[in-house]
């Protein structure tokens, strides 16, 4: 119901009133601030408002949540415990993936040692010094070092391609606008892209280049398009 | 339905409540002073089909609200391509890929290149919901990575590859460790990047009442990368501006932990008692960070100035922080959108084209002068029972028609069409200033009673004006009388100039820019060269630029009789404009100087003459150019000065049951200054009135 | 939205029960006795369940990049471990009903009953190593350690909530019953498909911590609206109405009414709850449900059910962001209303 006549009460003066608004500030903590994905589109609601809330149940609204993580929390503490493993998965776990209580701890113990650790790993998955070192001349050529992304430079001179991706990069679809060098008056390399894989993330960064000086360094970002993240950097520079 | 004002909310309320789902169930007219719609986004066509504007208008990426109604309008106003040069939304905004912050003197400028993001504003959002604090932390740390990343030496900088980490044995692992402490400074640094990774794990995997875990670890990434990069900078001034980034990062970062922003319910309301350049040196920002070049141009966007005065920045920390992340991390398209044509033939042309035809009645020439309250002998509570106006000029015949079409656009005229109105040749001769706060001259007055002439009220006038027109509301309403004191506002100015050289020949050699950060007043100014196809010069200028800034308040003026305080305030603005050509325009334009790096003033185009030549060269030719004083009570621009946003008043508001509010100046979710704000209020009151659209729809209204 | 979006997961749940049930007939072929075990082996399986777990696998599986042939194994595992477990569960709690139909027990015996369980039980471990032809060997031992640790999970998870019906045990608080849920219906309902989904579409690359979460959200709302549907009446998917009250179960309804009661009513609720099941009487029900509809016990498990759905909705986001968008992503999205809006 929108708007209601006031009642015969108040007599031939009937006056039009807008309804009282079922709240009147934004809701902003984050379980309430969730909806489904295409409600952006007309209204649709995951709360039904029409449940009707008796007080003893209204008090235990929200309790849902934090309850929930305190016993997933107790859960992943004893978790890995809990069933015996096959020799492989051991193995193969043992160098993958860092499980929560170990991150927890390390934490607390302000992290100092285990960093340079962390970044190791990561620049082992993800960088890709170009076998080519640019010494051998220029000419295109596909290279594919450690990682599952290739690299097919075409340029006049040599040059060294340095590639950095985040771990997530290999299962999204990648983006560059275009190879920047500091400075004024230097042109932007707009000849770089991804190739795409089947499933759409990518497979092969394709660079075509200019005749660049010696030295001439360019770097380029590499984002997810779809998020806008960042996920990793490319670098070119000229041989000397 | 009357609503009372035409700006963006107005238009945004209108449009709503006209919506063919409400089946014509609320007869809208819409109140409007002068001869145009827009309020402080009001532009008009001058001499040669010049556009003038209140000030530098810019469309965030991240205004999912006005960008939806406008692509919804020009969708519905279906305007032929063959004919009209705007006939769809995309003709009507420019992405502006280029933003700058104008350096401190000797420093040079910063330009940055914001990508293109996936999608345009005003797309269904359906992917995923970008707007909670967890996915913004995560983002500030995936680019804290990359700007560390991009700090490093290029080449040598990390170890070769050996194997795949996943073979690693702990004592090769710890083989790495040693190898990575014997570095120094680049191993820190990469190091940093390990740390800041670690951080987005533990911000992906851990609950958020746990993520209080994560903050001894941001502590002591602060103490390395500050010992890291400040060694870094010395050796490379260059890294200054990524070293302060990372570092305002960090302390959002770390004031999100501390403040424990993820589990508050008021989201980042709880933190808009401080200025946030205030909270950021609490979170343990170094001085040169929150004074940088970079928080100076996010200050001068919102004209963050208390009274204009240059040495009271102010912004809530709450408001700051949202708009900043929305600004950077939530944009679609582009991070900044131009308009094409003036705003008033953008926006405000196809909203009254579009409100027409749906049946909307518009009266000009209506000046609000009183909002009179009542109340019904049942109830305690007051109403509106009657709105008082000055009817400022009255019609010839029926419908004031107020577009003109220039370069094939239907425009809104900078002068009213003074044939079209009885006596309109006695305006024009006395000069009535029908825009003016000042102007009382009036054909008549009028007055709406509640239930003859209308039955509900949407006030969506700018805030300067409430005290003017709801003197009984103020009078009565502790509530309304604490927003017009707490509320601040600030007059603000611009001049644009149309200059007979292309910008590369005047020594411009980036593409077209919009840059704030500089010089004070006129601390904004935008390379808007793309307008001059739509205007209709007889020789076309070469370029055009806009300048605006705050307006420094000028109470000392005040005392002095309206009609001599507006001029004086005019003649105020064009000193400063003349002054900061002389000083500062050299910055930007090195070409525009002569020999004695005097500037030269011939370049200015005048369009009172065909070859566009003016009189003798001198800083009078700046006559020939436009410029503006905003000093009407409601063109005042609404600051979110600290300690100030609690006291905003909701359009849900229930305190009146026939009068909502609209306008950037209430409780709209947002509550800053700008376009988007303006039309999710519009978008609140017409909820208020017909529970439609729904609140979960205004988008982030209910964002953290 | 809520029509098209629960469209596309009944077509879901339709397509992949299809298909998984067609993949599930060879494993259930008849042998001899077919009177005594093999006919009853097949009961269960070929009763119309809602086909959730195996369409979770397949759609998780689907959203990174695999085959439904690939994932499909895998399926056929889940469903028929899911129904070896019905099996044992209805023996356990002395169930009369399944799926519309009497139970096993009831049909035949718990004898009978629980040996086509335990056969039922060692087949669906069949397509889990036959996985190691289609998947390799590493692959195949981890999906089949997630399935053992399932396991585990499960029937800790049926003990603790056999242990609170004892009369000597302390009562349940909502963290007990959720720890519980967690195990006895989350691994298996929800987490492992997920995660063996996922092991499956990324080759074992994807990051499978994030799943537990959601999984865990995602069946908890759902073990929570099914205790719902038990006691509204036409809406109890097969089973008897009211049955979970007739087997004396703590659910978070029951819980809460516990906590609530006032002293006199709590002891007269303890009485009856921990009497054998024949000793409970359609009047003691009716006096249960009065109790629960003055404390608004009902009221308090959907709001928490809701609390979960959003939850496993904030947990979605963190697990699969960014991956290309497609039916299965949006099937694993929307079961999180899903879950509790279905009736």
């Amino acid at each position: 119901m929108t708007i209601h006549r006031a009642n015969a009460g108040s007599g031939a003066n009937g006056r039009v009133r807008r309804a009282m608004p079922e709240r009147a500030a934004p809701q902003r903590q984050w379980p309430r601030a969730l909806r489904a994905a295409d409600s952006w589109q007309p209204p649709t609601r995951m709360v039904n408002p029409s449940a009707h809330l008796k007080s003893s149940a209204t008090k235990a609204k929200g309790d849902g949540v934090g309850l929930g993580y305190q016993v997933l929390e107790k859960h992943m503490r004893r978790a890995s415990s809990i069933a015996p493993k096959s020799k492989a998965v051991r193995k193969a776990e043992a160098g993958s993936s860092i499980d929560l209580q170990d991150l927890v701890e390390r934490l607390a113990r302000g992290l100092a040692e285990a960093a340079p650790v962390f970044s190791e790993l990561i620049n082992r998955l993800g960088r890709v010094a170009l076998g080519d070192d640019g010494r051998s001349g220029g000419t295109s050529g596909l290279v594919n070092a450690n990682s599952r992304v290739a690299i097919e430079v075409n340029s006049p001179r040599p040059v060294r391609v340095n590639l950095e991706l985040r771990p997530e990069a290999e299962r999204r679809p990648l983006k560059v606008y275009g190879l920047y060098a500091p400075g004024a008056g230097k042109p932007t390399i707009r000849a770089v892209k991804f190739v795409p894989s089947v499933n759409g993330t990518a497979a092969a960064l394709r660079i075509r280049l200019p005749r660049l000086r010696g030295g001439a360094a360019y770097s380029g970002l590499l984002v997810d398009p779809r998020s806008g993240e960042p996920m990793g950097i490319v670098s070119v520079r000229a041989a000397r | 339905m009357a609503i009372i004002g035409g700006g963006c909310a107005a238009m945004a309320a209108a449009f709503e409540l006209s919506r063919p789902i409400h089946r014509g169930r609320y007869a809208i007219t819409v109140y409007q002073l002068g001869w145009r719609l827009g309020g402080k986004g009001a532009s008009g066509r001058g001499l040669a089909g010049r556009i003038e504007e209140h000030g530098l208008h810019l469309w965030m990426g991240f205004y999912e609200n006005a960008f939806r109604l406008m692509r919804e309008c020009y969708a519905e106003l279906a305007r032929d391509p063959r004919r009209y040069r705007i006939a769809d939304w995309r003709d009507a905004f420019v992405a502006e890929p280029f933003i700058g912050v104008g350096a401190a003197r000797g420093r040079r400028n910063w330009l940055a290149c914001f990508p293109p993001a996936d999608g345009l504003p005003g797309d269904p959002l359906r992917d995923y919901n970008p707007f909670t604090l967890t996915s913004y932390l995560i983002r500030t740390a995936v680019l804290m990575q990359t700007l560390v990343a991009s700090a490093l030496p290029l080449s040598d900088a990390v170890a070769p590859v050996e194997s795949a980490a996943a073979e690693l044995s702990s004592a090769e692992i710890e083989g790495i460790v040693k190898r990575y402490l014997k570095f120094g400074l680049m191993s820190g640094l990469a190091g940093a990047v390990g740390a800041l990774r670690l951080f987005e794990l533990g911000l992906r995997r851990l609950a958020p009442q746990r993520l209080g875990a994560l903050l001894p670890l941001l502590e002591s990434l602060g103490v390395t990368l500050r010992a890291q990069l400040e060694q870094a900078v010395a050796r490379d001034p260059d890294l200054q501006e990524v070293w302060e980034v990372i570092d305002l990062l960090l302390a959002f970062q770390r004031g999100a932990l501390r403040f424990n922003l993820l589990n508050d319910p008021r989201g980042f309301d709880c933190l808009n008692g401080y200025d946030t350049r205030e909270w950021l040196r609490l979170n343990g920002a170094a001085p040169a960070s929150v004074n940088s070049d970079l928080m100076r141009g996010l200050y001068d966007l919102a004209m963050a100035y208390e009274d204009g005065d240059p040495a009271r920045p102010r912004m809530a920390a709450g408001l700051g922080l949202r708009a900043c992340l929305r600004m950077f991390f939530t944009y679609r398209g582009a991070m900044m959108w131009k308009m094409k044509a003036g705003m008033g033939d953008v926006v405000f042309a196809p909203f009254y084209q579009v409100l027409r035809r749906r049946g909307v009645a518009f009266k000009f020439f209506h000046r609000l002068t009183n909002v009179r309250l009542g109340r019904d002998s049942s109830s305690c509570a007051p109403h509106v029972a009657a709105l008082e106006f000055d009817l400022q000029a009255r019609v010839r015949d029926g419908e004031y028609q107020p577009l003109v079409e220039i370069a094939g656009l239907p425009c809104w005229p900078a002068r009213p069409d003074y044939a079209q109105l009885l006596d309109g040749e006695r305006a024009r001769r006395e000069g009535w200033e029908f825009e003016s706060h000042w102007e009382s001259r009036r054909a008549r007055r009028l007055r709406l009673r509640v239930g003859r002439d209308f039955d509900l009220v949407i006030l969506a006038i700018g805030l300067g004006a409430v005290p003017h027109v709801c003197r009984e509301i103020v009078a009565t309403n502790q509530r309304w009388a604490a927003m017009v004191r707490k509320v601040k506002t600030v007059p603000t100015m611009a001049f644009q100039l149309w200059l007979r050289k292309d910008m590369e020949e005047l020594g411009w050699d980036h593409l077209p820019t919009t840059m704030s950060g500089f010089p004070k007043p006129f601390d904004t100014w935008a390379d808007m060269r793309h307008l001059l196809d739509e205007e209709a010069w007889p020789k076309r200028p070469r370029s055009l630029l806009y300048f605006c800034g705050a307006m420094p308040e000028t109470n000392g003026l005040r005392k002095a009789k309206a009609a001599a305080y507006v001029r004086a305030a005019r003649r105020l603005v064009k000193t400063a404009a003349a002054d900061w050509i002389t000083a500062n325009l050299g910055l930007i334009l090195p070409g525009s100087l002569d020999r004695h790096r005097q500037f030269r003033w011939e370049l200015l185009v005048d369009p009172a003459t065909p070859d566009g030549i003016g009189p003798r060269p001198s800083r009078e030719l700046l006559d020939t150019q436009f410029w503006t004083a905003n000093i009407n009570p409601s063109d005042r621009y609404v600051l979110s000065i600290p300690g100030s946003v609690e006291y905003r008043i909701s359009p849900l508001d229930y305190d009146y049951d026939n009068l909502t509010i609209a306008g950037d100046w209430t409780e709209c979710g947002l509550n800053l200054g700008c376009v988007e704000a303006a039309v999710m209020s519009g978008r609140l009151a017409a909820h208020a009135i017909a529970q439609s659209p729904a609140l979960e729809d205004i988008i982030g209204y209910d964002h953290p | 939205m809520r029509n098209s979006g629960f469209a596309l997961v009944e077509r879901t749940l339709r397509r992949y029960g299809a298909r998984t049930r067609a993949a599930m007939r060879p494993y259930l072929r008849a042998g001899e006795p077919r009177r005594f075990l093999y006919d009853l082996v097949s009961d269960y399986p070929l009763r119309l369940g809602k086909m959730m777990r195996p369409s979770l696998c397949l759609a998780a599986a689907r959203s990174l990049g695999a085959s439904v042939e690939q994932a499909l194994p895998t399926a056929v595992a889940i469903e028929l471990l899911h129904n070896a477990l019905l099996i044992h569960d209805d023996i356990e709690d002395q169930s009369e009903m399944r799926r519309g139909k009497p139970s096993l027990n009831a049909l035949h015996g718990v004898p009978l009953a629980l040996n086509a369980g335990d056969l039922l039980l060692a087949l669906s471990m069949r397509p889990l190593i036959e996985n190691r032809r289609r998947l390799g060997g590493e692959l195949a031992a981890r999906i089949f350690d997630d399935a053992l640790r399932t396991a585990y999970e499960s029937a800790e998870g049926q003990a603790l909530e056999l242990g609170w019906r004892d009369r000597n045990s302390h009562e349940p608080t909502p963290a007990d019953y959720l720890t519980m849920v967690l195990k006895k219906t989350c691994w298996l309902a929800t987490i492992f498909p997920l995660r063996a989904g996922a092991l499956i579409g990324s080759g074992g690359g994807f990051d499978l911590e994030p799943l537990i979460r959601l999984g865990f959200f995602l069946g908890a709302a759902f073990q929570i609206k099914d205790d719902l549907l038990n006691l509204q009446p036409g809406k109890h998917y097969g089973k008897e109405l009211n049955g979970d009250l007739f087997e004396g179960k703590r659910t978070l309804i029951i819980i809460h009414l516990l906590e609530q009661a006032e002293t006199i009513e709590r002891r007269e609720l303890i009485d009856i709850l921990t009497r054998e099941r024949a000793q409970r009487t359609v009047s003691d029900v009716r006096r249960m449900i009065r109790l629960i509809d003055k404390y608004g016990s009902r009221e308090y498990a959907y709001s928490v059910a809701q609390d979960l759905a959003g939850a496993a909705m904030h947990e979605f986001q963190r697990a699969y962001n960014g991956l290309p968008r497609s039916d299965d992503l949006r099937f694993i999205e929307l079961m999180a209303s899903w879950v509790i809006m279905r009736d």
